[in-house]
């Protein structure tokens, strides 16, 4: 049988294959994405989770804007996400550096890691039942004051991105998970803007803006870890 | 022929490059850069706008637009002023970070922040001038880390606390556009509005939005800090009066002024009142700085032309008081390792420009007399109309003043005897400058008055 070359297939192609996922699939993982990123403390998953929003988001988008454009923030939304993950790692590898060189020293090990185990257990409850209350007042407020120039469930992704990521700041003070919750804010109001403002100068400065977040959220994180310390010491 | 714009946008980022490599010796980069904000400043305040000039061989027309991707860069009398009094800001502490470094990233950032903030000043158009202000602020939160150890909350505040500011900002032109389409329909005004209002009120940290500034107050290099609250804070200000200037709704608008007097209001007795119950020299010159901007907004809020004159004068003159209250705090934080009152018993003995610098930047900017800060604050008080807002505005100042009084106090303490080094020979002529000019400020009359006037009666949104 002769070989037939096929030939690739193009964004359209991809997109229209991918236009099932455009709607409610999409909301829903959002409304995962945004829950991990606030409730779960393990970094992986909530970097995972960044990674899975921001293509969300780029398959939303395709609705407002033009696919290529939409391309372009999924393409940025990577971006971020690979400079967060060198500084999760190298964040973690100096936290595993210092807690084993204190192992020995901690008589009373087991029953630090058993309050350390009951505490985490108790702010993963506090976490989700915050997400839940948050979760059911943007319920209320999407339905109450609707986003203009955006589908409904679009407008309802917008303010749960934007008010998870708002809850995500609050909860903490590492610059991380901190970080994560500015950019879910971030890509929430992003996109009902994308509905308002076309121009792609408008949509340059944006994705420079979320570059320059992710690397000063880097920045701050890795600031604290011997590697810096050493560094700045030579 | 160059434009004026793409002079003052690109040549801080080129040598911004140079400043970089040159990072690690500290002289040649403090030099130059303090040589590239010099030559801005004298650019911005000494070339024509309506001419070109010839500079170095080439001709520069300094109010000559620019456009670039289809949008335009021009300088305005207002900008013109503004930049050039931030470039000058920016000279002097370019040149004190050679002797007391502020941070390696502080000099070849601090250009690209300016630059960009130039660019915030000189585009005509509000979403991108937003912008660029915001790409400057993400940029600053390098400098305000800097190197140091250990996650600082400043940075972090500073950096969410922009990014906040930002989303209602550029919903509002959408908004304009909107009523511009159905002229009948006032709720999109009102909407507009409002989000300015949380938009601005953020980034001049309005309570209860005010807790990054004492953070970086704290946080920060006090250099750095000052450059920060000093830069943005100007770039801020003019942003929002080009806005005024825009849409003539605005100040149609008596609400507008009556929110700007509260804000500033409840601005300066918060700052008024935490400085004085502070413990530490880096908070206390937060809040001060607090409570000087809270005077600010109420003279904005007066909604006259002399107001806005005393708004102007007062960031002018504030900016002085601040970096030289931050100079002085720069040099006892260094030698002394803290800036707590506890820490400090007795060190004026062995610091005493510092400490001198470090008092008299406080007094100005709680406005005492024989400061720079007191002949504006005292136009302040006799334009508030209100008799109480003008007792509140003073007992805020008073506030100020105690709390640094309280920490001089601990510094003068003849009791101890402090394991401190002398000060720096070159950072303690810096400070004595500055004291002479904070002096000058506060007794001669206000030299810097004509040009104000020259920029407020280009403002016509107060006829």
């Amino acid at each position: 049988m002769p070989y037939v070359k096929k030939a690739m297939p193009t964004l359209p192609h991809v997109l229209a294959k991918l236009s099932f996922l455009t709607t409610t699939p999409a909301i829903i993982g959002l409304l995962v994405t945004a829950s991990l990123i606030v409730v779960i403390r393990d970094w992986r998953l909530s970097l995972a989770a960044l990674l899975g929003q921001y293509v969300l988001v780029g398959l939303l988008l395709t609705r407002l804007i033009q696919p290529q454009v939409a391309l372009t923030k999924v393409l940025i939304g990577d971006l971020v996400c690979v400079v967060l993950y060198l500084t999760a790692r190298l964040v973690s590898q100096d936290e595993k550096g210092s807690a084993l060189g204190q192992e020995d020293a901690d008589d009373s090990r087991s029953l630090l890691h058993a309050i350390r185990k009951e505490t985490s257990a108790a702010d993963f409850a506090f976490r989700l039942l915050a997400a839940l209350f948050v979760g059911w007042a943007v319920y209320s407020l999407s339905r109450r004051y609707p986003l203009p120039e955006v589908p409904s469930d679009i407008g309802f992704a917008c303010y749960w991105l934007a008010s998870l990521g708002l809850l995500a700041l609050m909860l903490t003070e590492e610059p991380l998970k901190a970080g994560m919750g500015l950019l879910t804010l971030i890509t929430g109001f992003e996109l009902f803007y994308s509905a308002l403002e076309h121009s792609l100068s408008m949509a340059g400065f944006l994705g420079i803006a979320n570059f320059l977040i992710a690397l000063a959220i880097a920045y701050l994180a890795a600031s604290g870890t011997e590697l810096t310390t050493e560094e700045g010491q030579k | 022929m160059i434009a004026g714009p793409l002079f003052l946008i690109l040549l801080p980022l080129i040598l911004a490059l140079l400043v970089f490599v040159l990072r690690r010796w500290t002289l040649p980069a403090a030099f130059l850069a303090s040589a590239t904000a010099l030559v801005m400043a004298s650019l911005c305040l000494g070339l024509p706008l309506d001419r070109p000039v010839s500079v170095l061989g080439w001709q520069v027309a300094l109010g000559e637009p620019m456009r670039v991707l289809g949008r335009e860069f021009a300088l305005g009398l207002a900008g013109r002023l503004a930049l050039g009094f931030i470039w000058l800001i920016a000279a002097l502490a370019f040149l004190f970070a050679w002797r007391l470094t502020q941070g390696d990233l502080f000099l070849p950032l601090g250009l690209v922040v300016l630059s960009l903030l130039g660019a915030a000043v000189m585009i005509r158009h509000f979403l991108f001038a937003v912008l660029f202000l915001w790409i400057a602020s993400i940029i600053v939160v390098f400098i305000i880390q800097g190197e140091q150890q250990g996650l600082r909350r400043g940075a972090l505040q500073y950096l969410v606390m922009v990014s906040l500011a930002i989303p209602p900002l550029l919903i509002t032109p959408w908004l304009i556009e909107l009523h511009a389409v159905n002229p009948d329909n006032l709720a999109f005004l009102r909407y507009a509005a409002v989000l300015l209002a949380i938009g601005f009120a953020i980034l001049l940290a309005v309570a209860p939005f005010h807790g990054w500034v004492s953070a970086v107050a704290t946080d920060a290099p006090p250099v750095v800090a000052a450059f920060v609250l000093t830069t943005t804070n100007a770039v801020v200000l003019l942003l929002m009066l080009d806005l005024l200037q825009s849409y003539p709704w605005l100040p149609e608008d008596p609400q507008v002024f009556r929110l700007l007097r509260l804000g500033g209001l409840l601005m300066a007795v918060v700052g008024g009142l935490l400085a004085f119950a502070q413990r530490d020299f880096g908070r206390l010159l937060g809040y001060a700085v607090l409570s000087d901007m809270g005077c600010t907004l109420v003279a904005l809020g007066v909604a006259s032309p002399a107001g806005l004159t005393a708004a102007l004068l007062q960031v002018a003159h504030r900016s002085v008081g601040l970096m030289l209250a931050a100079m002085g705090l720069a040099v006892v934080r260094h030698h002394a390792g803290s800036d707590t009152f506890d820490s400090l018993h007795g060190v004026a003995r062995r610091l005493p420009l510092s400490t001198a610098g470090l008092a008299l930047g406080g007094l100005s900017l709680a406005g005492m007399p024989l400061t720079a800060g007191f002949p504006v604050r005292w136009a302040i008080y006799r334009l508030s109309s209100a008799p109480g807002l003008g007792l509140a505005l003073l007992l805020s100042g008073a506030g100020v003043a105690l709390g640094y009084l309280r920490g001089l106090s601990a510094i003068l303490d003849p009791s101890t005897e402090p394991q401190v080094k002398q000060e720096p020979l070159i950072a303690s002529l810096i400070i004595l400058g500055m004291i002479a000019l904070c002096l000058g400020l506060g007794i001669l009359p206000p030299s810097l008055l004509p040009s104000v006037q020259r920029v407020v009666e280009s403002f016509s949104f107060l006829k």
